[in-house]
Order: C-alpha cells, then structure tokens, then sequence
C-alpha cells in the first residue's frame, strides 16, 4: 500500500489504517447492538410465547381483531422500504449520489406510509373501544382478560416498533443531508450502510410481529 | 466485508420479490387449519424472510466470518433467553420447593409418605425480620 502517495481519504478516521478496517469495525458495533435489540425484543417475544401457550382461544380470538389484510399490506411496504434502502445503499458504492438520495426517500416514503396504515390502525382500536387499561367495553366476546391482555401485547409491540421506525427515519433523514453535503464517495459511505442494517433489522422485528399480532389461527 | 463490493440490483429485486411472495404464502397458509403445523409453518416463513434479509439486504453473504459468528451470537443468547425462562414455566410444578407460600399438595404428599424426612420444614423463621 503507497502510503506516501495517498491522500487522506475521505472520511477515514486518524485512529483506522484505512477505510476496509474501519467499516469493518463499524459494521461490527452496529451488529452487536443489534444482538442486543435482539435482545431486548426476545424478551417481548418470550413472554408472548408463555402466555400464548397458557391462553391459546384467547390469542386466537384477539388476533382476529386485527386486520390480517391490513397486516400483510403493511408487511409489503415495510419489504418495499428495505428494498429501496438496499438500492440506496448499492447506489452509493456506484457513487450515485443523485439516486441514494432519491432512494433513501423512497424509503422515508414508505416507512412513513407504513407509520400511517399503523396510525390508521390505532385509530379504528380507539373508535372500537379496544383499548386495554383505557377503555375495553368494545369486546363482548369470550375470555375478555386474556384478550386483553394479547391486544397490550399488541399495542407494546407495534409501538415500540414504530418508535424503531421513527428513529430510522430521522437516520435517514441525517444520511440524505450527509449526501447532499457531499461527505460521502465510492470508497466512504459507512454511516450509510450501517443505517441499513439498522433499517433491515427494524424490517426483519416486522417481519415476526406479522404472524405473532394478524395470523394466530386464522382459520377459526 | 470489502468496500466496493457492489451486488446487481436485479438480485434485489428478486429477493424483493421473494420476500413478497413469501408474505402473501404466510397469509393465505394461516387460513388453513394443519393442526399442530400451524405455528411452526407461520415460524419456518418468517424464519426464511429473515435469512434472505440479513445474507442479501445486509450483506451478511459477504461478510467475514468475524461479522456472521457476532450475528449469529445474537441468535445464541435469544435460544438461552427462551431456554432458561420456557424451562422455568414449564417446571414449576415438578418439584416441592419449600418457602413460606402455601406447598403444593401433590408433590408434597407424595414426598411425605416414602421419605418423610427428605423434605425440610418450610423456614417461615428465616423469612420474618
């Protein structure tokens, strides 16, 4: 490696030999925080394992209050979104800086429509009266406190998952603004792909929430 | 993995694609009753989508070795996480455990007639300031 004839890249920290190594160890913390999100959302996921398998008429028949519909459609955009943050990302290895910004608010787009079909869905549990520890009277049907307690599981999950969504938008937003400020080339991009990590995974959290909240024996 | 390492974009697409097609399976499956599948089937889908995701939407495909065991790590503490609290829940009346709180009659009954003396007293004492 010439080290007299390069100039300091772009974006390369005093600390790093070069820009290999510091990817690498960004990407790398980027992955052990996200073990730890892992974490703390296995936590959710394990208690709404237990009081599944303790009350399974009552998952079934709260799951049904969700629109399995309006749930697969939100999946599809969520997918949409981390399928324009790829082409983002692979735009600004091409160091196509016009189509990362084009993509990067595709993805704002959609994840925002994605924030707005949840808001849309929030509303009608509200009008429904299907809200735990606000107001339940809506549901009249069998096993009322189990029910209720799936629909809390519901309301944490999405909305600690929408507040994921809310921070990624405000990632991308900052990314869009690095970009357009031109602190990004072919060979430095890191904050860039490492906001796509962050993206895929808060999809791939969806991508559970999916079955566990909207397809709990549909067939009932 | 290496700067520059640039993936097609149709290879996106496909797995864009695939990742529709298997949300679409997951919905009109879970309208069919298979019995004990029902779960595992709706898991082993999500399952897919989140290896497609993370080997192609985050790279791991290309990544070091280092990068895939910190990633697949997060999957070792999840399995502990569930082990450890799944095995609490389902154990938790297997044995008498001695305490303050009521026994529970089964198991202590059953305890007391062949070893009468292999179950401690329950140590309320210790429990009292």
């Amino acid at each position: 490696m010439a080290e007299q004839a390069q100039v300091h890249p772009l974006g390369l920290r005093h600390h790093f030999n070069n820009l290999d190594q510091q990817l690498e160890a960004g990407t790398m913390g980027m992955w052990v925080f996200l073990v730890t999100e892992i974490m703390f959302f296995g936590a959710l996921f394990c208690s709404y394992a237990i009081y599944r398998s303790v009350y399974p008429e009552a998952w079934a028949l709260g799951s049904h209050l969700n629109s399995s519909t309006l749930g697969a459609a939100m999946t599809v955009v969520l997918l949409m979104s981390s399928l324009t943050m790829a082409l983002g990302v692979r735009s600004a290895a091409l160091g196509n800086q016009r189509v990362v910004i084009l993509m990067l608010s595709l993805t704002i787009v959609l994840g925002l429509a994605f924030m707005g079909m949840k808001g849309f869905e929030y509303y009608h549990h509200f009008e429904d009266k299907l809200v735990p520890g606000y107001d339940f009277s809506g549901y009249h049907g069998a096993h009322a406190g189990p029910v209720q307690m799936f629909i809390s599981f519901y309301f944490i999950m999405t909305a600690i998952h929408a507040t994921h969504m809310v921070v990624g938008v405000g990632l991308l937003s900052v990314m869009i603004w690095m970009t357009s400020r031109g602190r990004f080339n072919r060979q430095y991009y890191a904050p860039l792909e490492i906001t796509g990590l962050y993206w895929h995974f808060v999809d791939i959290i969806w991508i559970f929430l999916f079955p566990m909240l909207y397809l709990v024996d549909l067939h009932k | 993995m290496s700067t520059n390492h640039v993936v097609p974009a149709k290879t996106y697409v496909y797995i864009f694609l695939a990742l529709i097609g298997l949300t679409l399976a997951t919905t009109e499956i879970a309208k069919v009753d298979l019995g004990w599948a029902n779960t595992p089937v709706a898991f082993l889908i999500a399952g897919s989508k989140t290896l497609l995701v993370v080997l192609f939407f985050m790279h791991m495909k290309w990544s070091s070795y280092k990068m895939k065991v910190v990633a697949a790590s997060g999957l070792v503490w999840l399995v502990l996480l569930f082990a450890f609290t799944v095995g609490d829940y389902a154990t938790r009346d297997w044995i008498a455990v001695p305490g303050p709180w009521p026994q529970h009659p089964p198991a202590s009954a059953a305890f007391d007639s062949s070893h009468p003396a292999s179950v401690p007293s329950p140590p309320v004492a210790e429990h009292q300031p």
